[in-house]
């Protein structure tokens, strides 16, 4: 893929429009949204899937961590994703926020909401972690989620508060 | 004649400051010695008019309550994990009326308990009362005390006295004595109780009507609706 972009383009002809634009815009893409995305994994966690858009980790006690990049075709900002967020989870989904705080990875400003409610039968804490960043074209929204049930969930708690603090996207 | 008011058979009790609490003028009794179901006797400490003034202020005894309402997800869970907290803390349920559990806590343990609760959901109410029952529990003491040296003084006349007459009224003022002794003890035991343990009592609520999903609103932002525990757990 690389020869092909590095290649000289002989003319602006169709062939050109119909080869090297669709591939530079594919690069483009994979460079905005797969560039420079990372996270550590958190102790007592296995990674799973690490593509370049989401890394998926699980603890051996089955809580699972999922942390993904999506666009952000309106250019909110931190508040207003929070808000929404909330809102969502809370009014219309019923979620028991239990805490809410700000948080930093890096030089990047984030919000924490620390959730309770049920599904599947029973009662899961849910962390979820929010960091916008601008982008070239649209903005970023990175959503770092871990869930699990009330004893795992707190076992792998700080650990995972930790990783959250190496992200960089 | 003197039933009850036996002192051989008392139960011992002392109160020194809660080292590791972080009420300070909080009191711990100890019990450090039991033979007997009979009658109690409980030993704050020396006389006040031997005690200075800082040493007053350790001997500090307060009950301790609160009052808690939390709004969790999920009710039976949030009740069950709370019960669980309070064995493990050596404490007991005292009440349970519909949501709202009412449990005995080791005083020492009042804070940590509160502490863990505050983290079961969102705390919709709270209050914490301490009433500090130290003079009250001082004045019985020295009562307590004047009427066991006036039963003393009365056994003494009861051995002296000739006369049936004498006799039946020495008895009839001793039976009024034991009796007042009894109830002051049973007061301080009351009191010494009522500090040792602290009271909670905490209302659980679920999720409010309209925060109880009826049917998913979805919302206008498609990467929310990618986000949350069910989403998680059937897509991870």
């Amino acid at each position: 893929m690389s020869s092909k972009t590095s290649r000289p383009a002989r003319s602006s002809g169709p062939l050109f429009r119909r080869t090297t634009l669709p591939v530079l815009f594919a690069l483009g893409s994979a460079l905005i949204f797969s560039g420079c995305f990372s996270m550590a994994t958190p102790d007592g966690f296995l990674t799973t899937d690490e593509s370049g858009y989401q890394i998926k980790a699980v603890s051996s006690d089955s809580t699972l961590l999922w942390v993904r990049i999506f666009k952000d075709r309106y250019d909110g900002d931190l508040p207003f994703w929070t808000d929404a967020l909330y809102n969502d989870l809370v009014e219309h989904r019923g979620y028991t926020l239990k805490e809410k705080k700000a948080i930093r990875a890096g030089d990047l400003d984030g919000e924490e909401m620390l959730f309770e409610t049920t599904a599947a039968g029973a009662t899961q804490q849910y962390l979820v972690s929010l960091f916008v960043k601008d982008g070239l074209i649209s903005g970023k929204i990175c959503v770092v989620e871990f869930v699990g049930s009330d004893e795992a969930f707190e076992v792998h708690l700080e650990a995972v508060r930790a990783a959250v603090k190496t992200i960089r996207f | 004649m003197d039933a009850g008011c036996a002192d051989s058979q008392a139960r011992l009790f002392t109160a020194e400051p809660a080292a590791k609490s972080s009420f300070g003028g909080g009191l711990v009794v100890n019990e450090l010695f039991d033979d007997s179901a009979g009658a109690v006797l409980h030993k704050v400490s020396p006389p006040v008019e031997e005690q200075p003034a800082a040493a007053d202020r350790d001997r500090r005894l307060i009950i301790y309550t609160a009052d808690l309402h939390v709004r969790v997800s999920n009710l039976d869970d949030a009740k069950k994990k709370y019960l669980e907290l309070v064995k493990d803390s050596g404490g007991f349920l005292q009440r349970q009326e519909n949501q709202t559990l009412t449990c005995r806590i080791p005083a020492e343990r009042f804070e940590e308990t509160l502490a863990a609760v505050r983290k079961y959901g969102a705390v919709l109410h709270q209050s914490i009362e301490a009433i500090d029952v130290s003079r009250q529990y001082l004045d019985l003491e020295i009562r307590l005390d004047n009427a066991m040296k006036s039963r003393d003084r009365l056994l003494k006349l009861l051995e002296q006295a000739d006369k049936v007459a004498d006799l039946l009224e020495v008895e009839k003022e001793l039976k009024r004595l034991c009796e007042e002794i009894e109830r002051m003890k049973g007061e301080m035991r009351y009191l010494a109780d009522q500090a040792s343990y602290s009271t909670i009592q905490i209302t659980f609520n679920g999720p409010t009507p309209s925060q109880r999903p009826q049917g998913r609103v979805y919302s206008r932002f498609s990467w929310i609706n990618l986000i949350g525990v069910d989403y998680v757990l059937k897509n991870f």
